[in-house]
């Protein structure tokens, strides 16, 4: 996995739903993006400037999963984010 | 000097220009100040203020407004700020839009909204011919709408009603045509209270939203007039909309005197639309896709930068204090009056209450 910190660029808004959901919503592309619990957690890691491997430990923490998988679920993740052009290096 | 960018505009104008006219105004909770170098400039707003829930008051010693509108007219016209993400709107209009930079231009208007201190520059040029009536309305609605923005109220084309048993507050969101306003006429004619037919202000406060109504006459069609869909409606003083023919203005206090009341927490949320079916249809929501409506609903979410966390946040609460739904609005409910207060009841949840506001 990708070790580089991202963190969320600033045209971003998050908000919350109810039940751990979430909204982002790209100011720059107007395109917005529905977040499941398990995603919304690593936005939020993101807006805390956690690396990737903090970030596997803060999901293995919260669910059961095994760390391959929490890591092969962040990477996907991280790379959607970037393939948006939603997060940046830290 | 250009500043980041951006050339300067209005606020730095050769001479200084003197604002001769000051009204100060109560809107929700708010205070906006309407600064105009003349009446001439002055005028258009004060005019389309009256027919709005803006309270003129006396200015307050010493406490700055949440919101100021400077009008100026005449040349020379602004400069446009440069390199900014610029894009259409309705009736040709021209933004531009940047992280703290709002500029919108019509044909012999300007609008610019300045983040700190918060304040909106409106220039009225000297092109006597597009001084239309509906010119002024979309320069005003423009203009105080990217005010109110910035001081954190936020707008949606919704109706909204207060059921009487629960004081839970209803919103019809929807467009033009979609049933809003027959439908919040035959709520009031069976007892709800009414914040608007139309037009509300979505406000946070202390964790709650609130909705309060902009515009204060309900506007109806010609064929609802006619068929006179609530008792009285053919009785009441009505007059045309400049700008939709198809439809007639109201006060709504001729037909229920005691119906209003400012402002509601919001507990349910239909999309309205009308099917012309004979039965009316309704589906709950996902939050998801409600807020994926009201964002398709609300563009300025998304284009006007320096507003948009605020507004964002502000549906995101919207969708987590209601429960929401798709209303397709058949033939059933311009029936039986009981029935359609019946039907709109049955969607407020068991134990909703008017949230304290």
């Amino acid at each position: 996995m990708n070790s580089e910190t991202l963190i969320p660029s600033e045209q971003v808004v998050c908000v919350d739903l109810s039940g751990g959901e979430g909204v982002l919503v790209d100011l720059n592309s107007k395109k917005y993006f529905q977040l499941n619990e398990t995603a919304m957690l690593v936005w939020r890691s993101l807006e805390k400037k956690r690396a990737p491997e903090e970030i596997v430990g803060e999901l293995t923490a919260a669910y059961d999963v095994t760390p391959e998988h929490a890591a092969e679920s962040v990477a996907r993740l991280l790379r959607e984010f970037q393939s948006r052009k939603i997060v940046r290096p830290s | 000097m250009p500043r980041d960018g951006l050339m300067p505009l209005m606020d730095t104008p050769s001479a200084p220009i003197r604002l001769a006219r000051r009204k100060h105004y109560a809107v929700a909770s708010r205070s906006l100040c309407l600064e105009a170098e003349d009446e001439e400039a002055s005028r258009p707003f004060e005019r389309i203020y009256a027919g709005w829930h803006l309270h003129p008051r006396e200015a307050d010693t010493g406490a700055a407004p949440d919101v100021t509108i400077r009008v100026r007219r005449g040349s020379p016209p602004p400069l446009r700020p440069d390199g900014l993400e610029s894009f259409e709107t309705a009736g040709g209009w021209l933004c531009r839009a940047g992280e703290n930079t709002y500029s919108h231009e019509g044909r012999g208007f300007s609008i610019r909204a300045e983040e700190d201190p918060r304040r909106v520059d409106v220039w009225l040029g000297d092109a006597g011919q597009e001084r239309t009536p509906l010119a002024f309305a979309r320069l005003v609605f423009e203009a105080t709408s990217a005010a109110l923005r910035r001081c954190g109220l936020f707008d949606l084309h919704a109706a909204a009603c207060v059921e009487p048993r629960s004081g839970a507050c209803v919103l019809l969101a929807g467009p033009s045509g979609s049933g809003k306003s027959t439908l919040t006429m035959r709520l009031a004619a069976r007892g709800w209270q009414y914040i608007s037919d139309d037009s509300l202000l979505l406000a946070e406060a202390d964790g709650a939203v609130e909705a309060w109504g902009v515009r204060r006459a309900f506007a109806v069609t010609k064929e609802a007039h006619a068929a006179e869909l609530v008792p009285g409606l053919k009785d009441v003083a009505t007059r045309a909309v400049p700008f939709d023919p198809l439809k007639l203005r109201f006060h709504p206090r001729d037909l229920f005197p005691e119906g209003f009341t400012e402002k509601g927490a919001p507990r349910v949320l239909f999309f309205a639309s009308l099917s012309h079916e004979r039965e009316s249809r309704c589906r709950e929501l996902p939050q998801w896709e409600a807020m994926s409506r009201l964002l398709r609903m609300c563009p300025w979410a998304c284009y006007d930068r320096a507003a948009a966390r605020g507004y964002v946040a502000a549906l995101a609460a919207l969708t987590r204090q209601c429960v929401c739904h798709e209303l397709r609005a058949g033939t059933d409910l311009l029936g039986d009056l009981d029935y359609a207060a019946a039907y709109v009841s049955a969607h407020v949840p068991v134990g909703a209450t008017a949230l304290s506001v």
